[in-house]
């Protein structure tokens, strides 16, 4: 198999180009790279569109290189700043990486666009007149811009495929709403997902694993989600809106045990959310109706997984966002697990916050 | 594993059950350059368990402590990128250990048992890379010590690497011997053919896409052309290779599975035993070789030149027998008797010492049946092809014809091409690391079962006798770095065809 390296290069210099002429320059970059005499080849698997604040330019021009290293596209990354004059500026380059053994580059076209003021609202149209209309569009929005922006609503009508950064999994809860929403709107009309969702595949993955040795569970009565910070967070409403997804067991009310609020499910299933923490710290517990106790905490680099009192170490897979977003481009259908998820939060968001 | 419902749509990511990995020829060429470095990109995945162990099974005692720094040696040497780091290498090689094979397959039996009750794993995957020789006895020695029957809530299996015997009588042997110890659904045959990205794309080429099925048929397909050169000579190899030959090197086996997978019919499912249903039923739909001198083609490279360099003739190599009558290359036409196959050949060729290193399979669709163009410059028009790029550059392309730019209608034959390396970046796993995880797994998909491995004997022994009866004349040679003997174009051309340039 054909290996890369694992670093990215810049066909051309960084140089500023005419709005309008962004193909011919496109075009251009080419004709000079294959008069050069070194062999490069042009690939491109979809359009990627990248949006941020103007303030997070870095981490755009950081990202977009890394990710044409597992994935060739054609990339746009657009710079926002809506308080200044309105204006577009363009530049147009390739990222490229060398394939081990052989003089040969696989290059992925990159365009930057800083657009100001109220160009800004008219950016959905520019965008659609560089993306190449035969192939798919993924879109990352950072997590500087609004998800309410009308920008991204009107690119969620024509793109396949959302991703944003919405909040840490230690947020409160109710920065989730935001992004329910969005994902309610959207989620007719392309693949959306978010980061925190990919953040918390580690977990997700050290529960399943807890339950490979224990997979009954018939027994099982309460779950408790431990979190850090005095509110319950977007990660454990995540967590926990999983966890009765996969068991299917579906709320009938909300109350408060103490200061902590409980999801009663039918039959007498419970999941409590326990938003201090506690000596052990973050994690899940697992009570059945035998007595059995299990847990998955995190335990520094690790998640300890503990079942009838014997405990195991389960290396914790911290992910970044590089290897998040690569993740997430590979997949272009969409998770059963976050809709059902969403829709158990988006139903115990309202009475968790009133709670 | 099924009924955990937290592992629904996450199980691709999954970690393996923790295992005890013993290898037999753990020093060997193969560990060192294939399976350790293969088993490190999957521990760095996360893809085995952190209690996953490898016991080494060699002829001599070893020193532990450099045998783990060989390993770790042979790893930086041959896959460049498989030890990142000094702290990555320690834990590695921490989990390798040596088990020489002068003590009894009990004392085997009872280092396992001490490492479980360690709180070790349980579960044990046996891997024979080893001389064919010693497949039935160490199997017969791991049956004596009662290491196929796993404890309860435990699995022992088995990785069998090829050659699955020598003809259909000694596959049918090892077969039953093998079967004598360990159930079917505990033996796993590799052919790491099939555990290659793109040979397992041909399902995916086929099950995920509505183009090209409703025309993967006698009614579009004029002909299937399975090419597997190699540039290199036998190297090596040559005690092993002067026993086998092309014919039992590549085509019972690696050309067999992917017809089969070429071949057969839509299975209902994509679990093993169905996939595995119907490679078998193509195989057995293949037509029995009769009349062997117009259907099968051998021959031995003479000295020649490949990629700029004089090498010689295989009668010349170290290691080969002066009279030697191995093939280094063979080509055979097989025929497919069922609906959907009916008078389509399939070619099938392999070779040593051929221009360059290629594996491909090339769907060769019929011509169109009436020419408009006739009034027109344009008096021939090429066939498409599907071509499936097994290795290298692995990819698809089709070939269709198209206009040339101008007044005049020129037609001239023109490539889509789909490449792995410039549609997907990133690494792309090995063959081994796949079907070493599917055997951690359980999921017997991509190994060949004892039907089709049995199969695949009785379609190419009928050409084994026939050669091994014909002493008649020296064997047809090629010039080194051609592509074969005269004697394969021509029996290609006897059907008005003609082998791919490629």
């Amino acid at each position: 198999m054909e290996k890369a390296v694992s670093y990215p290069e810049q066909l051309a210099p960084r140089e500023q180009v005419d709005v309008a002429r962004i193909e011919q320059e496109l075009e251009e970059l080419w004709r000079e790279a294959e008069s050069s005499g070194e062999s490069v080849t042009r690939a491109t698997a979809f359009n990627l569109v990248y949006f941020c604040a103007r303030a997070h330019e870095a981490d755009g021009q950081f990202i977009i290189p890394e990710l044409a290293l597992a994935h060739p596209t054609r990339s746009i990354l657009v710079t926002l700043d809506e308080a200044a004059p309105p204006a577009e500026r363009a530049w147009v380059t390739a990222n490229c990486r060398r394939l081990e053994g052989e003089n040969k580059q696989i290059c992925s076209e990159a365009i930057s666009l800083e657009i100001d003021g109220d160009a800004t609202l008219r950016a959905s149209s520019l965008i659609h007149s560089l993306t190449l209309g035969s192939l798919s569009t993924a879109v990352i929005w950072h997590h500087s811009l609004p998800l309410s922006h009308p920008l991204l609503a009107l690119l969620a009508d024509s793109v396949e495929r959302v991703i944003t950064c919405s909040v840490h999994e230690n947020a409160p809860a109710s920065s989730l709403k935001p992004w329910i929403e969005f994902y309610q709107q959207s989620a007719e009309t392309c693949v959306v997902s978010d980061l925190l969702w990919a953040e918390l595949s580690g977990w997700r993955g050290a529960v399943a694993e807890l339950f490979d040795e224990c997979p009954d569970v018939g027994p099982l009565r309460e779950v408790r989600i431990h979190s850090t910070g005095d509110k319950t967070t977007a990660g454990a409403l995540l967590v926990g809106a999983w966890i009765a997804g996969s068991l299917k067991w579906k709320m009938e009310g909300i109350a408060l045990r103490g200061r902590r609020p409980v999801v009663e499910c039918s039959n007498d299933h419970s999941i409590m959310f326990i938003p201090e923490g506690g000596a052990s710290g973050e994690g899940v517990e697992f009570l059945f109706d035998n007595s059995n106790a299990a847990a998955v905490m995190r335990d520094g680099d690790n998640f300890s997984l503990t079942f009838q009192g014997r405990t195991r170490l389960a290396r914790a897979k911290d992910q970044d966002i590089k290897t998040l977003l690569t993740h997430e481009l590979h997949a272009w259908g969409r998770d059963n697990r976050l809709h059902s998820a969403l829709s158990a939060a988006q139903l115990w968001l309202p009475k968790l916050l009133f709670s | 594993m099924s009924g955990n419902p937290f592992r629904e749509g996450m199980l691709a990511d999954s970690p393996t059950d923790p295992c005890a990995l013993i290898i037999f020829g753990g020093t060997g060429d193969l560990a060192r350059r294939k399976l350790f470095p293969c088993l490190m990109h999957l521990a760095r995945e996360g893809r085995l368990s952190d209690k996953t162990v490898f016991l080494c099974v060699s002829r001599r005692p070893l020193d532990e402590t450099s045998f783990r720094n060989d390993v770790i040696e042979s790893a930086r040497k041959f896959a460049p990128g498989s030890v990142p780091d000094e702290e990555f290498a320690k834990s590695f090689a921490a989990r390798i250990f040596t088990v020489s094979d002068d003590t009894s397959f009990a004392n085997l039996s009872k280092q396992l048992a001490d490492l479980a009750s360690l709180g070790g794993p349980r579960n044990h995957l046996f891997y024979l890379s080893i001389p064919p020789t010693g497949y039935a006895p160490t199997i017969h020695g791991l049956g004596q010590a009662g290491l196929a029957n796993p404890q309860t809530g435990a699995w022992s299996r088995i990785i069998i690497e090829k050659p699955f015997g020598r003809d259909l009588k000694s596959a049918r042997e090892l077969n039953r011997a093998a079967a004598e110890v360990f159930q079917e659904e505990q033996i796993y045959r590799i052919d790491h053919y099939l555990g290659k990205e793109t040979v397992q794309n041909i399902l995916v080429l086929r099950l995920a896409n509505t183009l090209f099925e409703p025309v993967w048929n006698h009614h579009y397909v004029d002909h299937v052309q399975i090419t597997a050169a190699e540039s290199l000579g036998v190297e090596e190899r040559a005690q092993y290779y002067e026993e086998s030959g092309a014919l039992r090197d590549m085509i019972q086996n690696h050309l067999l599975q992917i017809l089969a997978m070429i071949a057969m019919e839509r299975p209902a499912s994509l679990a093993a035993e169905a996939i595995r249903d119907e490679k078998r039923k193509v195989l057995e739909a293949v037509r029995p070789l009769e009349d062997i001198s117009s259907l099968a083609v051998r021959a031995h490279y003479a000295a020649g030149a490949v990629t700029g360099k004089a090498v010689p003739g295989y009668l010349e190599e170290n290691g080969v027998s002066k009279n030697s009558r191995t093939e280094t290359f063979s080509a055979l036409k097989l025929h497919i008797d069922n609906w959907r196959w009916t008078g389509v050949p399939f070619y099938l060729r392999t070779g040593k010492r051929l221009p360059k290193r290629v594996t491909e399979v090339a769907i060769v669709f019929r011509k169109v049946p009436h020419t408009v163009f006739a009034q027109s410059p344009v008096d021939k028009l090429d066939q498409n092809v599907l071509a499936i790029r097994i290795q290298p550059n692995e990819g698809i392309s089709l070939k269709f014809e198209a206009k040339l730019p101008g007044h005049a209608l020129h037609v001239r034959p023109v490539d889509m091409d789909f490449r792995y390396g410039t549609s997907f970046g990133g690494r792309i796993s090995d063959a081994y690391e796949r079907l070493m995880l599917d055997a951690m797994i359980g999921d017997q998909t991509l190994f060949a079962r004892r039907d089709s491995v049995e199969e695949g004997w009785r379609i190419v022994q009928p050409v084994l006798n026939y050669w091994s009866s014909d002493k008649s004349e020296p064997l047809p040679q090629y010039v080194a770095g051609s592509w074969g003997p005269a004697e394969a174009d021509a029996m290609l051309a006897a059907d008005g065809r003609r082998w791919r340039k490629l």
